[in-house]
């Protein structure tokens, strides 16, 4: 063995992304500018306002969902690594 | 495009609300910085899953700091916008509140109705209650469409930073963290700046102004003050601030080309035989000097405003205010005749205008309302000269109206200027002298605005009826001293002293009834002077005071040669 700090570094680095796929989640980007609309009646920045509400809201889910994969992807691998020495020899040679 | 209707009903507060939810949310996003920074690949890690890994958590870095700069652009054009709307609404305002104080309704697609109610006229005045509901109705009009203008504008650059941000074409600037690409985006949403309506009414200039946000006024200032320093409209102090930047750069201009003119002298062995270098030359000096008069002018004590400056033309242009023309409760605005220009008689008319300015608060102190007055001597036009060529042969001569008549269409729309720039019109009184009151008498044939005019020495005035000069019937007053041929020639028009209608006010040397003894002028020239009848004759006007005028019909031997005979005028 010896690779345990790559392998706490790699849980340490997904823990992160999951943690900031959490808290993009709960951002509110695309609420924001649903407001204009009403407060621009006839022109065309509104509709433009609310296309980009749809967008951003969109944008924002799907950095999260995707910022979470790399979370659990990254995690999955670090768990892989456990017990399998000679992957792990293979991909920390490096640091070894 | 928005209608007036739509505008109308525009809210800034929304987009204030915007604007503080979009600060929260920018911080919540730079706020995933550590995260991220947190989420990077261990460098230990290698081969094709740790590469992987690496790549996808690169473009989750890239694609939340592209995230960020749409978020931070359309969040300063929110800003932007709701300055804007803000002060765009005020003016709407503005524009509703002077159409509902003179009976006008402003419909939802921005036509002007006159919903005066129906009421008897007096036969004496109907003419100029016809022509100030034109002018009020034009206004109306014109502030309309400049707050269409504007808040089209306003929102065709907004859409345009929400589309942006929805398509992706904010850039990050090349970003390596949340906090920079913040900083990047926020350079993108800027709205653009409207400029001033092309060939626009007073009523236009003045809509178009007032429709900016004091930031947006002060950036024109600073940043475009040619836009502004000559357009009537816009009010005096602004005008005032950005001629005074602009003649430090007109200096070195009018100082490169006569460098360039004086270097072309030096090394040509016939000098300006041949070419016109050295009559340009000439023009250049004296620009240079009507920058000296002026400054020189602008110095001296008591608040100036500098209101016009034009060197585009073969003499310098100008008009000085003395007093503030946006507060003073009374402006008359002077026009000088023939042989002024800016190098030769700004400070001299300058001196007579602080003079009557501080003759008429004397007056409104003693028997007036105490009100504040402005008096501006405009040299707006090109005066024509005592030259064999000027008198004699060409357009600019004394002998034709030509130079009056370009002069007029300047002096209306500057007049106009004055009441459009304010939301309460000052009382506004006309002097016009020598040939100046050709050209002042030829601007009040169109729809000023001006209350009262007083015309001094003159050969005419474009007409020889008093009807024709638009102001309220009773209000226009002639002043002829003894010895003043100028004011005989009856040759733009007939001698103003026979005009009937026309109030004929004293040069001669009176007593007033509290005692005070004034002195007469004589000739043509001394019309101005200081404690003359004639003087105070102007000042009581000015002050809207004119039953305190001293009256005389002013006819010597000269005009008993100018009679016109009936029948032929």
């Amino acid at each position: 063995m010896g690779y345990e700090v790559e392998i706490e570094a790699m849980r340490a680095a997904a823990k992160a992304a999951g943690q900031a796929a959490e808290q993009a989640a709960k951002v509110e980007l695309g609420a924001e500018v649903e407001r204009i609309a009403p407060a621009l009646p006839g022109g065309q920045a509104g509709a433009a306002a609310t296309a980009l509400a749809t967008a951003w809201e969109r944008a924002v889910r799907n950095w999260s969902t995707e910022a979470g994969n790399y979370s659990t992807n990254v995690s999955g691998s670090a768990d892989g690594y456990v017990g399998a020495e000679d992957d792990a020899t293979a991909d920390f040679g490096a640091v070894r | 495009m928005p209608t007036y209707g739509d505008i109308r009903k525009w809210q800034p507060a929304p987009l204030e609300a915007t604007v503080t939810g979009l600060n929260q949310r920018c911080d919540e996003l730079v706020g995933l910085s550590d995260e991220l920074t947190a989420s990077g690949v261990p460098e230990g890690w290698t081969g094709e899953a740790a590469d992987g890994a690496r790549a996808e958590r690169d473009r989750l870095q890239n694609s939340m700091e592209l995230l960020v700069a749409a978020a931070a652009a359309v969040r300063r054009g929110v800003a932007e916008a709701s300055d804007a709307v803000e002060a765009l609404k005020h003016s709407v305002a503005e524009t509703d509140s002077i159409a509902e104080r003179n009976h006008f309704v402003i419909r939802e697609d921005g036509s002007v109705v006159d919903n005066a109610p129906v009421t008897a006229h007096d036969p004496a005045h109907i003419d100029e209650y016809f022509r100030e509901r034109q002018r009020v109705q034009q206004e109306l009009a014109d502030r309309v469409e400049q707050a269409v203008r504007r808040g089209t504008d306003i929102d065709s650059d907004l859409a345009g930073v929400l589309r942006a941000a929805e398509k992706g074409e904010i850039n990050d600037g090349g970003a390596t963290s949340l906090q920079d690409a913040l900083n990047a985006g926020a350079g993108q949403g800027g709205l653009s700046t409207i400029g001033p309506p092309e060939d626009g009414s007073p009523y236009d200039n003045a809509g178009w102004w007032d429709s900016l946000s004091e930031a947006e006024q002060q950036a024109i200032i600073d940043e475009h003050p040619e836009w502004i320093g000559n357009l009537d409209g816009v009010p005096g102090e602004a005008r005032d601030e950005a001629n005074r930047a602009r003649l430090e750069t007109e200096r070195a201009a009018l100082e490169a080309r006569r460098d360039e003119l004086q270097a072309d002298l030096d090394d040509n062995w016939f000098g300006g035989t041949f070419t016109s270098a050295d009559a340009e030359l000439d023009a250049v000096n004296a620009k240079l000097d009507s920058l000296d008069a002026i400054e020189e002018t602008l110095a001296r004590p008591g608040e100036r405003q500098l209101l016009l400056l034009d060197m585009s033309d073969e003499r310098a242009e100008a008009a000085i205010a003395n007093g503030n023309i946006d507060t003073a409760d009374h402006v008359a605005v002077f026009t000088p005749g023939l042989t002024s220009t800016v190098d030769g008689s700004m400070g001299g008319y300058d001196n007579s205008m602080a003079q009557l300015q501080f003759r008429t608060e004397e007056e409104l102190a003693r028997y007036g309302d105490g009100g504040s007055v402005a008096t501006v001597t405009w040299i707006g036009y090109q005066a024509p000269q005592l030259s064999v060529g000027g008198v004699l042969f060409d357009s600019n001569s004394v002998l034709s109206d030509g130079s009056a008549q370009r002069g007029a269409d300047s002096l209306a729309p500057f007049l106009n200027g004055i009441d459009a720039s304010r939301d309460t019109d000052p009382n506004l009184t006309a002097l016009g002298h020598s040939y100046g009151s050709t050209t002042t008498g030829l601007a009040l044939q169109q729809n000023t605005g001006v209350d009262s005019a007083v015309f001094f020495g003159s050969p005419g005035l474009g007409t020889n009826d008093v009807d024709n000069i638009n102001v309220p019937t009773g209000n226009a007053h002639y002043i002829e001293a003894r010895n003043d041929a100028v004011g005989d020639l009856g040759y733009f028009g007939i001698d103003p002293s026979h005009m009937d209608g026309m109030n004929h006010v004293s040069a001669g040397e009176t007593t007033l009834p509290d005692g005070r003894t004034l002195t007469e002028s004589t000739g043509h020239s001394a019309y101005m002077d200081d404690s003359s009848t004639s003087q105070y004759n102007l000042s009581v006007v000015v002050g809207g005071m004119p039953d305190r005028v001293v009256t005389d019909d002013g006819k010597g031997f000269g005009d008993i040669l100018s009679w016109p005979v009936p029948g032929t005028y």
